[in-house]
């Protein structure tokens, strides 16, 4: 009873996990067909499997700039034999399952309240989009997931101001940016925290060496991550940009 | 359109939609403050928040977005969530304790997990009504569509229905019902699949502000009349799909299939055989076929295919038997409507040199065919149903084609008086229901060298790329040209092969729009043109699109209705600002080809076999929209069409125009082209307006 005491918070958080997967499956169960954008996609990558990438895609025009992440992860699942359309969904299913403990992890950085970080889980395990989006072939799931384990990492190293938690997060917000381009947002999250607390707090001078180092290993280890593919994926034949002048253009003309 | 309001609009929909915790937040957030701590992690997860949420309102200002993709923001307000609710419960009690109710803590916070439970699970494993008009319509398909049959599918939703509707052939529309190529690509997807015959199914899918029966009246408009069955009908939140069964026979007729012997949509009839004597001739006059009870039906036209046997002429078609020896072949006989589209076949069989057999029936035979449709074969021309320009130049050599105009009334008769004042002849015409209309004929004298002030020397640009007749008619004018002392110095036409548009076999103006050689940027660019091909100046150009452009392409027959006369008038505008002094003539191509061995190639069903309607279609099209576009004053306009010869074909096209001249081999080295050339040539001489006035 002490041992259940002990780990009641991971247990209950294992529960809310796994009533995210039941959930999903029923209504996996319940689907008539996947996402129209999924069986784009699952054409893209068996046509990869055989072809270079730039030839894959040239059918679909909105592929052509498309990050390349999801293209692997379906081009990975064929080349081991698998079915791509339930393996994706499963990969789907077990990534964000995490959800609900970066949510918890999340609320525990703003809250003394235990009981609200496990509500923030519980609210989360059971989001109808989450849900919903999660039993498809679509990006989404591992999008939020990355980002929200992204944006968790930012918050603690905001908190703690240690350089590893920055590169934590520059690492989780790279895997989101290959999975959908609005990744993107993730690095400004950061680059504007980092710009308005520099700005906003005390000893502005003393402030900023910390404030530039952590932006700088936030920068190296995204482009660590980001250049090789881009540079890889631009050899193939793909339209996708770290930094498409569209996603600027987007966003100086706010 | 789009504006912050439309964007902030869009997001908050998508996200109250899904964010059943929405209430308990706005009642929660009030007091969150007492929970929350005030550290730097708050204040990067309110910035994650803010990013998120303005990315989200700025890319649902630029266009529409998916619900999914503003879902970040919801899962991250979750976060908050947890602090509201507890929050909540706190003061649930507190409320309650002040009311002497006594609650436990943990009674009020599990009653707020099961009410996040029901409303998050309820919500999530909801069945996707918005979805379920696929599931109904493919399973309505499936139900009703025979395995053979194809669906044109203008769903959008080919994919999920080619896996529920497994093993069918479904041909996938991408364009959108209101995007302008969509009816350029259903109409060629339609043509195509009939030219096998195939039972055709189509999903129509139009915006729910439109009303239901929007496709039937925009496919009346183009064509007036609507061969389709409607079956179901399903709704999504924006959009109506509805099942059609394409059948053109009962949609213009409403009458079944053709069989040999069996009454068909005119009622048509043949024995199933004909016995033809040695020496002797079988003659099958096309009005004879129908029933004197059939309703006269203006502007028919028969195609006879029987090949290389016997000839057809306007009314009939006759065979002579050889004096000895034995042969037997198949005729058909095809009707086809005024707009072109089949109505009725037959078939018999001719047996050559055989005995006595079922010969012509006496009742057919001798029967008169009904007035109407006795009076509409035998006046039908070919310039039937096209309409006729108000002002067009005629060389003064041949003055007179009234026997051409009078065609021109399908339904009624046309007088002309001559006047011959000032070079002008005017036609009134009379028309049986008392419309009067009067058109000007000018004739003008051969004086090029008069009207063009003096000036020997004239360049012109040809835009055309009629393959057979352009380069003949364009030597055919320069040669004109040089004996009556003027040089024609032409710019290069645009040869069909030469030029990267005719890659793909689309005709628009918009094409040649697009075609490097005009189009640079977004505007067209002839004067770079000009200069590329260094003339000083443009005098004259020509506009000569024939069967290539507009009635022959394979894929792509038919010019959008929605963009042809705004791609006209883009064009005259662009030309008339680029080169405001030059005389611009149109030439209007010759009615496209009506003999069945034309078409041979292109079908295998005799029933459909010419389905000629998309060309006659067309030309009448690009004909009506010229006439109705091109100022009078400002284009010279060759009607080509006039000197059509119904029962000559292509490589005669000219031969009423020549005097009756049937000149046998092709039209390349007759004097047709001679002919047609002076009628240009003349058309240029006219100067243009503007530049006479000075203007």
């Amino acid at each position: 009873m002490k041992a259940l005491q002990k780990y009641r918070i991971p247990l209950f958080l294992c529960a809310c996990s796994i009533l995210f997967v039941v959930l999903t499956l029923i209504r996996a169960w319940e689907a008539p067909f996947l996402a129209r954008d999924g069986y784009t996609y699952i054409e893209a990558g068996t046509r990869w499997m055989s072809m270079r990438l730039g030839d894959a895609i040239a059918p679909f025009p909105a592929l052509q700039t498309l990050p390349p992440g999801f293209l692997f992860i379906i081009r990975g699942i064929l080349w081991c034999g698998g079915e791509p359309a339930a393996w994706v969904i499963a990969l789907n299913i077990c990534i964000a399952a995490t959800i609900p403990w970066a949510l918890f992890l999340m609320a525990g950085e703003i809250f003394d309240d235990r009981r609200c970080a496990c509500l923030a889980a519980f609210c989360g395990c059971i989001y109808p989009p989450l849900i919903r989006l999660s039993c498809m072939v679509l990006r989404e799931p591992l999008y939020w997931s990355f980002a929200i384990w992204a944006i968790w990492a930012g918050m603690r190293a905001a908190q703690s101001r240690r350089i590893r938690d920055w590169m934590f997060s520059a690492l989780f917000a790279a895997m989101a940016i290959l999975i959908r381009r609005e990744g993107f947002e993730l690095v400004i999250v950061a680059l504007a925290y980092l710009g308005v607390a520099w700005w906003f707090g005390p000893k502005r001078f003393v402030a900023l060496r910390h404030h530039c180092y952590a932006a700088a290993a936030y920068t190296v280890v995204l482009l660590l991550v980001l250049w090789p593919i881009s540079h890889m994926m631009a050899a193939a034949g793909s339209g996708w940009t770290v930094f498409p002048r569209t996603a600027i253009r987007f966003l100086t003309t706010f | 359109m789009f504006n912050l309001w439309h964007g902030l609009s869009a997001v908050a929909e998508a996200l109250v939609k899904d964010c059943y915790y929405l209430p308990l937040l706005l009642l929660g957030l009030w007091g969150i403050s007492r929970t929350v701590r005030k550290n730097h992690a708050l204040a990067f997860l309110i910035t994650a928040l803010a990013v998120a949420f303005c990315w989200r309102v700025r890319y649902a200002m630029s266009q529409e977005i998916a619900e999914r993709y503003v879902q970040l923001v919801g899962l991250l307000s979750m976060v908050l969530l947890g602090g509201c609710a507890v929050r909540l419960a706190d003061i649930l009690t507190q409320y309650a304790s002040r009311r002497n109710v006594s609650i436990r803590p943990n009674a009020v916070m599990a009653a707020i997990l099961l009410l996040i439970l029901a409303m998050g699970a309820g919500r999530a494993l909801n069945p996707p009504e918005q979805k379920k008009y696929i599931a109904d319509m493919a399973m309505a398909l499936r139900e009703q569509m025979p395995k053979d049959a194809v669906l044109l599918d203008c769903s959008g939703e080919s994919v999920r229905l080619s896996t529920m509707l497994e093993g069918r052939k479904i041909i996938s529309m991408k364009y959108p019902y209101q995007d302008a190529s969509f009816w350029t690509v259903f109409l060629s997807e339609l043509q195509s699949e009939q030219f096998q015959a195939l039972d055709l199914w189509t999903v129509i899918r139009t915006p729910v502000a439109l009303p239901p029966e929007q496709f039937e009246q925009d496919f009346r408009a183009l064509w007036h009349f609507f061969p389709f069955e409607g079956k179901n009908s399903f709704l999504s939140r924006r959009y109506r799909y509805t099942v059609y069964r394409f059948n053109f026979q009962t949609g213009s007729y409403k009458t079944p299939h053709v069989t040999s012997m069996s009454k068909n949509p005119l009622g048509m009839r043949l024995p199933l055989e004909i016995a033809v004597p040695p020496g002797d001739q079988a003659t099958i006059a096309f009005p004879a076929m129908f029933p004197r009870s059939e309703a006269t039906l203006p502007g028919i036209y028969f195609s006879v295919h029987a090949p290389q046997r016997g000839w057809t002429e306007q009314t009939k078609w006759c065979y002579r038997a050889a004096a000895s020896g034995q042969s037997a072949f198949p005729v058909t006989i095809t009707a086809y409507n005024a707009l072109g589209w089949p109505v009725g076949c037959v078939r018999t069989d001719i047996r050559a040199g055989a005995g006595p057999g079922h010969r012509l029936q006496a009742p057919l035979a001798d029967a008169a065919a009904p007035p109407g449709l006795a009076d509409s074969v035998s006046n039908r021309t070919p310039g039937a149903l096209l309409p006729l320009p108000a002002r067009f130049s005629l060389p003064a050599s041949r003055p007179i084609i009234w026997e051409n105009l009078r065609g021109l009334a399908a339904e009624g008769e046309w007088k002309f008086s001559e006047e011959r004042n000032h070079g002008k002849i005017k036609g009134t015409a009379v028309h049986c229901t008392g419309n009067r209309k009067q058109y000007d004929i000018t004739v003008t004298p051969p004086a090029p060298a008069a009207a063009w002030n003096g000036r020997k020397e004239q360049n012109c640009i040809w835009i055309g790329t009629r393959e057979i007749t352009s380069p003949q008619l364009f030597e055919a004018l320069k040669a004109k040209a040089r004996e009556n002392g003027v040089t024609l110095n032409f710019i290069s036409t645009l040869a069909p092969r030469a030029h990267e548009f005719m890659d793909r076999p689309s005709w628009r103006i918009l094409n040649l729009s697009e075609n490097n050689i005009f189009f640079h940027g977004a505007e067209f660019d002839f004067e770079n043109y000009r200069k590329r091909n260094a003339f000083p100046q443009i005098d004259v150009v020509i506009l000569a699109l024939g069967d290539e452009e507009l009635l022959l392409s394979n894929q792509y027959f038919m010019p959008s209705q929605r963009t042809l006369p705004e791609d006209i008038r883009h064009v005259l505008s662009a030309l008339r600002q680029q080169w405001p002094h030059a005389r611009i003539i149109i030439v209007l191509p010759p009615v496209p080809p009506r003999n069945q061995d034309s078409f041979a190639a292109m079908s295998n069903s005799e029933y459909l076999f010419p389905f000629s309607w998309n060309k006659v279609l067309n030309h009448a099209r690009y004909v009506k929209t010229v006439l109705e576009n091109a100022n009078p004053d400002e284009v010279g306009i060759i009607p080509l069409y006039l000197f059509w010869d119904e029962t000559a074909d292509w490589d005669r096209c000219f031969s009423d125009l020549l005097q009756k001249e049937i000149v046998s081999g092709s039209i390349r080295s007759d004097s047709g082209i001679r002919k047609a050339a002076d009628f240009i040539f003349n058309e240029i001489s006219i100067p243009n307006a503007k530049r006479q006035n000075g203007l």
